[in-house]
């Protein structure tokens, strides 16, 4: 058996109102490591294909992996895995730090596999081992904050770790996400709403078992190397620490690629207000950190003065500060940081939130929508009391406006019609996050491509084309660009399935990765397995979606950004040439160029047979 | 000619602003720009900009004009009246 894991899942079914637990097979762990791994063999295997996501069969993992919670930098993570209600992606997935990801391999298991629905609100709460499914009636309703209180009361331990589902979640919203505590999210792909439709409102755990490594001096050993590496390294170093990823701000916006007035443009003159320097010269308490991580890139922030004063707690990220800033045409960090709170208090994602928000202002500007459609809200860029309505009726659905757009912009795009879904800024219905693709080709090719739709976080080409790791490359040019964007996809893959902080890779390598799994599993690891491996479960990703129908014709990008060139900045002038990325990101894959299925050969060559034997039938049927 | 000097992170406290204007002689490079700079505001400034051997320091970035000084002609990218030059320290996350 190797070390790291728990070696259980427990197997929940609400609707019969009962548990199992069974081992991890020895293969599922040495082939697809943990977390997307394992989420991406189970989904494969056990999803149907066609069902409704907000239906019982649609199954909802929560895993960790084999570093999660041990002494590895960064490792208190974990996220969540089901089909998407949201997007067209069919992949759902959203990962999370906080402080609940350590806890439930201490309690004993190494993932959740949710089935069914319950017919009354429920939690479940696992102790150390033990599992029980409660009675949640009490809590249906509440806020995050309220529910967080109440559980622990109920428990009578303040110290338990929970993640729970705000009444966003709870109402089926398709943006709502999974808080992890009270500041922590597990935004994307709209889960929450998954949870929700299974009424069940919060997993909490308390566990006292050790994680077992291998090697335990070795694993030490390696871990205060890269624990130094990550010191040495500016950016886990110094950047992260110091300003959060709030330091974003300004060299986004220099570099032209600070989405505006919803990605209309990259730049704006008043970005400075909302940077992470502004940040820490004006609101900022503290900083902040998940469970075993010195990086602490967290902020906590107070507002003392003005209409939002009283606002006080973790955030803003520089996604939401984007989300609620620039894409709405906001420059006042205290509006933003009362739109993050919000989100926290309701569970809603607030990139999407923030996304959808900034595409309903274009809309009203240009008189696609007027106050009739919006409940007389008036929703001029930059109208941030506006903003911070919507997200209040948007999470409780309030209202007519509010109640279309909580079912997320494809089906409020369809009510709305008048050309609206062009002006969406997603890719398979996920809003894009904080980096204008026209200033960053490589990015938007990540964007075309993610698996779970337009994410920042399957591959960070922000890394090579502005931070300069692990080279630099010229933001606006396509040479390179598919080979760094395949080997970002299959390096995050792995460490998605290791599950730790994606942040770590700013410093630490593959090679790294490898010497930190020997010691902890006991099997031996290298450079190239953990590569190997990434593309392996990135593969089957994709053929859990090509499955459904998706493939080439939805690799693709908003037309503002492949038509409308650039107004301002650096990038003025251009739009972004996606075609000759995307020929040469599929061949170097080895998937079909035409349909952007994996060939059959390049899924044997990873062990995936009868996936293998799936895409041969998929390939003959599109061309057909 | 005169260029607009913007200096983000840690490097605005270094400059004492993030904002400074800049008097050159005509024909002067990014390179010339940063000696300046040291020259008005310390030998602080210019330990974090350049390493040991004088060239740029490792993650730091400048920009002219927004586009990343590495892919113009470095050091010696020469600059005209009003450009906007931004200097970075290592910044990152996402």
């Amino acid at each position: 058996m190797p070390r790291g894991y728990m070696g259980k899942v427990l197997r929940v079914d609400l609707t019969a109102g009962k548990w199992k637990v069974e081992e991890l097979p020895e293969g599922l762990m040495r082939n697809y490591v943990g977390g997307n791994g394992f989420a991406a063999r189970w989904l494969f295997d056990e999803l149907k294909p066609g069902i409704d996501p907000l239906s019982p069969e649609n199954p909802l993992i929560f895993a960790t992996g084999p570093l999660t919670g041990t002494a590895f930098p960064s490792s208190g993570r974990w996220a969540a895995y089901a089909k998407s209600p949201l997007t067209t992606a069919i992949w759902g997935e959203a990962h999370s730090g906080g402080h609940w990801g350590p806890e439930l391999k201490y309690a004993g298991y190494d993932a959740i596999i949710v089935t069914g629905r319950s017919e009354k609100p429920v939690y479940i709460w696992i102790d150390d081992g033990q599992v029980e499914i409660r009675d949640a009636t009490h809590l249906w309703g509440k806020d995050v904050l309220d529910t967080d209180e109440m559980i622990k009361q109920e428990i009578g331990d303040e110290t338990v770790k929970a993640i729970y589902i705000g009444p966003a979640g709870e109402k089926l919203v398709r943006l709502a996400c999974i808080m992890d505590s009270l500041y922590r999210a597990a935004g994307r792909c709209g889960l929450g709403a998954v949870m929700g439709s299974k009424r069940l409102k919060a997993i909490v755990c308390r566990g006292g078992q050790d994680i077992e490594v291998a090697k335990p001096d070795e694993f030490l050993t390696v871990v205060d190397e890269l624990v130094e590496k990550m010191k040495d390294n500016p950016i886990t170093g110094e950047a992260l620490p110091m300003y959060g990823t709030d330091v974003l701000t300004n060299i986004i916006n220099a570099a032209g690629g600070l989405p505006t007035f919803n990605f209309q443009q990259g730049w704006h003159p008043e970005a400075w207000r909302n940077s992470g320097e502004h940040m820490r010269a004006t609101i900022l308490i503290k900083n902040r950190g998940c469970r075993f991580c010195w990086i602490r890139c967290a902020r906590f922030c107070a507002i003392t003065s003005g209409p939002y004063a009283g606002v006080v707690g973790e955030g803003p990220e520089y996604e939401t500060v984007w989300a609620f800033g620039s894409q709405c045409g906001v420059f006042r960090l205290d509006a933003i940081h009362a739109a993050n709170m919000l989100c926290n208090k309701y569970g809603l994602d607030t990139i999407s939130t923030g996304n959808l928000i900034g595409w309903a202002m274009e809309l009203y500007e240009r008189g696609i929508l007027t106050k009739e459609d919006t409940d007389g809200l008036d929703l001029h860029f930059g109208n941030h009391e506006t903003m911070v309505e919507l997200i209040e009726r948007i999470a409780l659905r309030k209202g007519k406006f509010a109640d279309l757009l909580a079912e997320g912009p494809l089906r409020a795009a369809e009510k709305i019609g008048k050309g609206s879904e062009r002006l969406f800024m997603g890719v398979k219905g996920l809003g894009l996050p904080a980096y204008g693709p026209r200033a960053f080709w490589g990015h938007a090719l990540a964007y075309a491509t993610s698996v779970r739709g337009g994410c920042h976080l399957r591959a960070y080409m922000i890394a090579p084309e502005v931070l300069g790791v692990p080279k630099k490359m010229d933001p606006l040019t396509t040479e390179g660009k598919a080979e760094m964007c395949i080997f970002f996809q299959n390096y995050f893959a792995f460490v998605d399935s290791s599950l730790v902080c994606k942040f770590v890779t700013f410093a630490l390598t593959p090679d790294d990765f490898a010497r930190a799994m020997t010691a902890c599993t006991g099997w031996e690891w290298t450079a190239d397995d953990v590569l190997k491996t990434g593309e392996r479960i990135y593969n089957l990703e994709r053929m859990i979606q090509c499955r459904e129908g998706v493939g080439r014709k939805d690799d693709t990008l908003p037309e503002r950004f492949l038509k409308e060139p650039a107004p301002v900045g650096p990038a003025k002038g251009k739009v972004v040439p996606l075609k000759e990325m995307l020929d040469e990101y599929y061949t170097l894959r080895g998937w079909d160029v035409e349909t952007g299925i994996p060939t059959p050969s390049k899924l044997r060559e990873l062990g995936l047979e009868k996936e293998a034997e799936l895409a041969e039938k998929l390939i003959k049927e599109a061309k057909k | 000619m005169r260029v607009r000097v913007r200096a983000f992170a840690t490097l605005a406290s270094l400059l004492g602003s993030s904002d400074a204007l800049v008097e050159l002689p005509d024909g002067s490079s990014v390179g010339d720009l940063l000696a300046r700079l040291v020259e008005l505001y310390g030998r602080a400034l210019g330990e974090a900009l350049f390493d040991q051997d004088g060239g740029l320091a490792k993650y730091v970035k400048v920009m002219v004009n927004g586009r990343d000084i590495d892919f113009l002609s470095g050091l010696s990218t020469k600059l005209k009246d009003g450009d906007e030059v931004f200097i970075f320290p290592p910044v990152g996350g996402g």
